[in-house]
C-alpha cells in the first residue's frame, strides 16, 4: 500500500490506481465546485466532461485521467 | 517522435488497426486514457496485447495538427510533436447526455461511466442503483454491476417495447451477439422497462433518490447512484481540425477506411455507433489498407456490420418526450452552468455559444453541445457542432510550445 495526501489527509491507496476511482471509494463525492459553487462530480469516467477535476501537485488534472503514485498532494473543490 | 503508421485510441479500432499495420510498418498508438482497452476492454490485459513492433503510448493527448503530417501531442513528460506518415483515427465515442432537473449532483453519472469506473474499481457494493436511457449498453452495465455487488433497481429504457423487442428478434440473427443478449437480457427481465426515463434526480450535495415515469405513470424511489445514458455520440473533434468531411457528426470513410484527407484513415464509432464487431473489422481494414495490404476479403464482414449500425439507430432513436426533461432553470453547460432557459430561443449553437458562453468551458461543448443539437437545434444530436479549432483538448497554456527531442 502506498500513501497520497488528500485534502492534507494522507490516506492509503493501491499504486496504480485511478484517482477519481480513490476520491469516490473514500468517499469524495464531489470533486470540484462549479463557477456558481454547486457541488459536481466526474459523469463520463473518460476524461471527456472535465467534471472531476481535481489539482494534483499544484496541477488541474482530470481525476479520471490521473494514475495514482505514492506521495501524490490532491485537493479537490477547486473551481 | 516518429511513426510509419500513427494510431489515435487504443480501443477496439485502434487495436486491431495496429495489429493489422504492424504486419508491414512500425505503429505507434496513443490514448489519453490511463491504459489501453478503450471503454469495452478497459483492464483487459488479454484482449489488448499487441505485437513486438507497435509502440503503446497511454496518458498521452492530441492536442491537434502541428504541421504537414504532424500532430502536437500532450504527453505525461510534457508537449512534443509525432511526426506519421500515415494515421488511424480511433477515437471512439462518448455518452449523450441528456439534461434533466437535478443531473448535476454528484452520483448521476452515464451509464457508460459507471460501467467504466466499476471496471476500474469503483467499489458499488451494495449500493442501490438506477439505471437508465436507451440502447444494449444499460443491459451491460447492469449485469456488471450486479455482478460487483450493486443493487440495481430498474433498468429504465426510452424506447417502445416494440422497437426494442423488434431489435431483439432482428439481434438473433448475430450468433455472436444473440448469446450476449441472452445472458443480459434474462437477469435483468424482472427490472427492466421500456417507455421509461428518469424524470429528476433528487438530493442536497449528493443523489438520494430519482422520480421517473413509466408511460404517464409516474414514481420514486430511493437510490445512491443514478447511471444514465442516451447512447453514444461520436469523438469527432480530431478529425474535424484535420479537415475530414462528416455527417451527422460520423466522419466519412470509402471502402478502404480512407477519409476526405490523403493518409489519413479512420475507423470504429467516429464512423457510425456500431459496437465492437464493428469496431474491430474497421480497424483491421484501417490497418491493412494504411499499409499497402489488400483488405477487400474483410468487406462483406464490414457491410454486415453496418447493418448493425441502422438497427441500433432505428431502435433506440430518442422519444421527441425527452425534450421536455430540461426546464428552464436545468442546467445545460455544466462548465459554465448556463440554464437551458438562457439558450433555448437560439437555435443556432454558435450564436447561443457567443451571447451566453455555452460550451465555452473546459470540455468545450463535449457534453452540452449534442445535447444542444437534441433540445434546440435540428433534432439530430451532435450534428451542428460549428467549428472545431485546435487545441482540441483544454489544455495548459505551457503545452502549446513543445520540446524539441523528446
Amino acid at each position: 500500500m502506498k500513501q497520497i495526501l488528500i485534502n492534507g489527509n494522507p490516506q492509503e491507496i493501491e499504486e496504480g490506481a485511478s484517482l477519481l476511482v480513490v476520491l469516490l471509494n473514500k468517499g469524495f463525492h464531489a470533486q470540484r465546485l462549479s463557477v456558481s459553487g454547486a457541488h459536481r462530480s466526474g459523469i463520463c469516467g473518460m476524461g471527456i466532461c472535465f467534471e472531476c477535476r481535481v489539482t494534483v501537485d499544484r496541477k488541474v488534472v482530470r481525476a479520471c485521467q490521473t494514475v495514482c503514485h505514492e506521495g501524490m498532494e490532491v485537493w479537490t473543490d477547486a473551481r | 517522435m516518429r511513426a510509419e503508421v500513427a494510431i489515435v485510441g487504443a480501443g477496439p479500432a485502434g487495436i486491431f488497426a495496429a495489429r493489422a499495420a504492424a504486419r508491414k510498418a512500425q505503429v505507434l498508438v496513443l490514448d489519453d486514457n490511463i491504459r489501453p482497452g478503450g471503454q469495452i476492454w478497459r483492464r483487459n490485459p488479454f484482449l489488448t496485447t499487441l505485437p513486438g513492433n507497435v509502440t503503446l503510448k497511454t496518458g498521452v493527448r492530441v492536442l491537434g495538427p502541428w504541421q504537414e503530417r504532424s500532430l502536437l501531442l500532450e504527453t505525461p513528460d510534457g508537449p512534443t510533436i509525432l511526426e506519421y506518415d500515415r494515421l488511424i483515427l480511433a477515437t471512439g465515442a462518448r455518452e449523450l447526455f441528456l439534461p434533466f432537473k437535478g443531473w448535476t449532483l454528484p452520483n448521476v453519472i452515464g451509464a457508460g461511466a459507471l460501467q467504466a469506473l466499476i471496471k476500474e474499481g469503483w467499489n458499488i457494493r451494495g449500493k442501490r442503483i438506477v439505471i437508465a436511457g436507451t440502447g444494449p449498453l444499460l443491459l451491460a452495465v447492469a449485469s456488471l454491476a450486479r455482478k460487483q455487488g450493486g443493487k440495481v433497481l430498474g433498468i429504465l429504457e426510452q424506447a417502445p417495447a416494440k422497437q426494442v423487442l423488434a431489435f431483439a428478434c432482428q439481434t438473433a440473427l448475430y450468433p455472436s451477439k444473440a448469446a450476449q443478449a441472452i445472458k443480459l437480457g434474462s437477469g435483468a427481465f424482472a427490472i427492466y422497462r421500456t417507455n421509461a426515463f428518469v424524470v429528476e434526480a433528487i438530493g442536497k450535495d449528493r443523489l438520494a433518490a430519482v422520480a421517473y415515469q413509466i408511460g404517464e405513470k409516474k414514481y420514486q424511489v430511493d437510490c445512491d447512484i443514478a447511471a444514465v445514458g442516451y447512447g453514444l455520440v461520436p469523438n469527432n473533434e480530431l478529425a474535424a481540425t484535420l479537415g475530414c468531411e462528416t455527417r451527422d457528426g460520423y466522419v466519412l470513410v470509402d471502402n478502404e477506411q480512407r477519409t476526405t484527407v490523403a493518409n489519413l484513415f479512420a475507423a470504429g464509432e467516429i464512423t457510425g455507433i456500431g459496437g465492437t464487431e464493428k469496431s474491430m473489422i474497421e480497424g483491421e481494414i484501417a490497418g491493412l489498407c494504411s499499409t499497402g495490404q489488400p483488405a477487400d476479403h474483410h468487406w462483406r464482414r464490414r457491410n454486415r456490420s453496418w447493418q448493425f449500425v441502422k438497427l441500433l439507430e432505428e431502435s433506440f432513436r430518442l422519444s421527441p418526450a425527452l425534450k421536455k426533461l430540461a426546464t428552464d432553470d436545468t442546467i445545460l453547460c455544466r462548465c459554465e452552468d448556463v440554464s437551458f432557459g438562457e439558450v433555448n430561443r437560439y437555435q443556432n449553437w454558435r450564436l447561443a455559444k457567443l451571447q451566453r458562453r455555452i460550451g465555452m468551458g473546459p470540455c468545450q461543448g463535449r457534453v452540452c453541445g449534442p445535447a444542444f443539437s437534441f433540445l434546440c437545434g435540428n433534432g439530430v444530436s451532435g450534428s451542428e457542432r460549428a467549428s472545431v479549432r485546435p487545441p482540441v483538448f483544454a489544455t495548459h497554456l505551457e503545452n502549446l510550445i513543445p520540446k524539441e527531442n523528446l
